[in-house]
């Protein structure tokens, strides 16, 4: 039974999406069964971290197809080293706490489709642990492609604005899946193989040709199309804005973050043999590349006034965070790379917890709605004081510690436009938030009609963005422990 | 076997992913883009379909002895064609075809939201709104 852990984390969603489209639309029956299945799913992932800690990575291939007596894989395999099981529980606790924060808005967004919508839910939580855990080229890309199907219909619930915006996602979506198809297909032809740890004991054989640095330019191009770097990003903020607020807890964590640990299961398992030669001669148009996104993303931020087409913009600018960190060739900008991962899935669920906070305790998400916030639901105002100081880096939140080791190996690699752009955006980012405090500080409440109390959800809402902004503190604090103990085993550079 | 015969395949394909690629990015309409997407998707099946040929090579079925005893032929390799790369193209097409479904349906409500399916004048009418 436990040997199967790894594959129920990833069933276990699936099964549970499959019967939830089946259940009739109730509410109090849909949030029990979601809050249970999730839980559940908690306790499988919590419970692979555990065996992953005490016995090493574990490795399992689907249905029994076990390797060749030549050793050479047949089937599909899972793989869970250190990182993976951390990063599997924080996408179980990410889709509970999204899923918990979302069920006040069901009423008003989702309405008698609910059972539909949540099993695309489950649906897009299996894709994620897919994702996490697969060892397989292939099989990655079937996944990325299933996360994409069920956050293309998540986000085309929002209704109205939200189809242009879901078509103009599958269309970028699509190119860019089928890019990694396509390097996928050119390590076929090299290799012959699809498993991604023979893949890379093959690369590392092998004469470095041009057949594998085009297949490295297509899997790069089209993950950075999933992951919204700023020339390719302009699909992002919309669908993100116009999505459900349910959908946008969920997938504005966790969907550009898999990406992210995709290009760099690309370049530290598959490539990294051959990559130091490659790596240098591209660092620094890639680098480049993601200090101009990090800087792009913080100015279209700055230019919005809805709350929630500011936090998605500033995705925009936390993918380019992340792609420099991998891209310095130096293990401390990796490290700070993952880091910083797992940070900003925190920091983004907390981002709109509170949109959902804020409109439900005003009634609008626009700039101007957020006057008084602070004497009407002091949880929700003390949440966007502490994600505002870890989106700006104040120590001790652990937005400061990523960001100084992203700096730190920035520094040690000599891409000093690298390092000017996070500070750059960290001052963009003190503008952005100064401007939403001294609205919701200084601003007088607008005298609704009569109404000055505060929706329960509200508080609720308030209190759990409150309760997610706090444990970016605690990360922060056990920062040290995070990186040594789930992040540097897993690094080879 | 000359360059030409060799290598035709891949311009043929480089030459169905370049006009996909330009319907799904240049066009106005978003049915076009939608059929350019799917030509791109097309040529890649086509490319990886292609990997699998060899020369002379059988389709992948375990040939059996003739007659009663239904003994099973020792397989070579080497006389069959490479059916790992169909199958996966079996996935990628229902892959495809779930995508086109999405799309199709997106399309339809958004026809139903603004009376047509032409970018620019669905842009205008979002910035007249």
């Amino acid at each position: 039974m436990s040997d199967q852990l790894i594959i129920l984390v990833v069933i276990w969603p699936l099964l549970a999406g499959v019967v939830t489209s089946l259940l009739p639309a109730n509410k109090r029956l849909m949030t029990l069964w979601g809050s249970l299945n999730l839980m559940a799913l908690n306790g499988l992932a919590a419970a692979l971290l555990l065996r992953v800690v005490s016995q090493g990575t574990i490795i399992y291939t689907v249905s029994g197809w076990n390797r060749d007596p030549g050793g050479l894989s047949l089937g599909i395999e899972l793989k869970a080293n250190i990182f993976c099981g951390f990063l599997s529980c924080l996408i179980s606790a990410v889709a509970l706490v999204g899923f918990l924060g979302g069920v006040c808005t069901w009423d008003r967004q989702v309405g008698h489709r609910l059972p539909h919508f949540l099993s695309l839910f489950f649906l897009l939580v299996a894709a994620f642990q897919g994702l996490c855990l697969s060892n397989d080229a292939f099989n990655l890309y079937v996944m990325l492609e299933i996360s994409s199907l069920a956050t293309y219909g998540l986000i085309a619930f929002g209704g109205g604005r939200a189809y242009l915006a879901t078509f103009h996602y599958i269309v970028m979506g699509t190119i860019g899946a089928s890019f990694y198809l396509i390097g996928v297909g050119y390590l076929y032809i090299k290799t012959g193989t699809l498993n991604i740890t023979d893949l890379a004991d093959s690369i590392a054989s092998q004469q470095l040709s041009k057949a594998f640095v085009l297949a490295l330019a297509f899997l790069v191009t089209g993950l950075l199309l999933k992951m919204a770097v700023f020339p390719l990003h302009f699909w992002l903020p919309n669908a993100y804005t116009y999505a459900p607020d349910a959908t946008s807890v969920l997938v504005a964590p966790l969907s550009t973050k898999l990406a992210v640990f995709l290009m760099f299961r690309i370049l530290d398992d598959l490539f990294i043999g051959v990559i130091p030669s490659l790596l240098v001669s591209w660092s620094w148009a890639v680098v480049f590349l993601a200090s101009f996104g990090i800087l792009a993303g913080t100015s279209l931020s700055l230019a919005q006034r809805d709350l929630k087409k500011i936090f998605s913009c500033l995705i925009v600018a936390e993918a380019g965070y992340m792609l420099g960190g991998l891209w310095l060739s130096d293990s401390r900008g990796t490290i700070g790379a993952l880091f910083h991962l797992v940070n900003d899935a925190v920091a983004t669920l907390a981002l709109f917890l509170l949109v959902i906070a804020v409109q439900q305790s005003v009634g609008g998400r626009n700039l101007r709605d957020v006057k008084g916030l602070f004497q009407r639901s002091s949880l929700t105002a003390l949440a966007l004081i502490l994600v505002a100081f870890n989106l700006i880096g104040v120590p001790p939140s652990a937005g400061f510690f990523s960001k100084a080791t992203l700096l730190t190996g920035a520094v040690a690699s000599g891409h000093y436009q690298f390092v000017a752009a996070l500070l750059l955006a960290s001052l963009g980012n003190l503008v952005i938030f100064f401007r939403i405090l001294e609205m919701a500080y200084f601003h007088p409440a607008v005298p609704a009609e009569g109404e000055s109390v505060v929706s329960v959800d509200g508080q609720r809402a308030g209190a759990l963005a409150a309760a997610v902004a706090a444990s970016l503190y605690l990360i922060g604090l056990s920062s040290y422990n995070i990186m040594e103990i789930f992040i540097k085993p897993v690094v080879s550079l | 076997m000359s360059f030409f015969e060799s290598h035709f395949i891949y311009g043929f394909f480089v030459a169905l992913l370049m006009i996909g690629l330009y319907g799904a990015i240049a066009k106005v309409n978003l049915v076009k883009k939608l059929i350019g997407l799917s030509i791109f998707q097309t040529a890649i099946i086509l490319f990886y379909v292609s990997i699998g040929k060899k020369d002379g090579g059988d389709i992948p079925i375990l040939a059996f002895d003739h007659g009663h005893s239904g003994h099973m032929l020792t397989p070579v390799a080497e006389h069959y064609i490479n059916p790992v790369p169909h199958v996966l193209m079996l996935t990628a097409i229902v892959v495809g075809v779930a995508t086109v479904g999405v799309a199709l349906a997106v399309i339809q409500r958004i026809y139903a939201e603004y009376g047509t399916v032409e970018e620019d004048l669905i842009l205008e009418k979002i910035a007249n709104s």
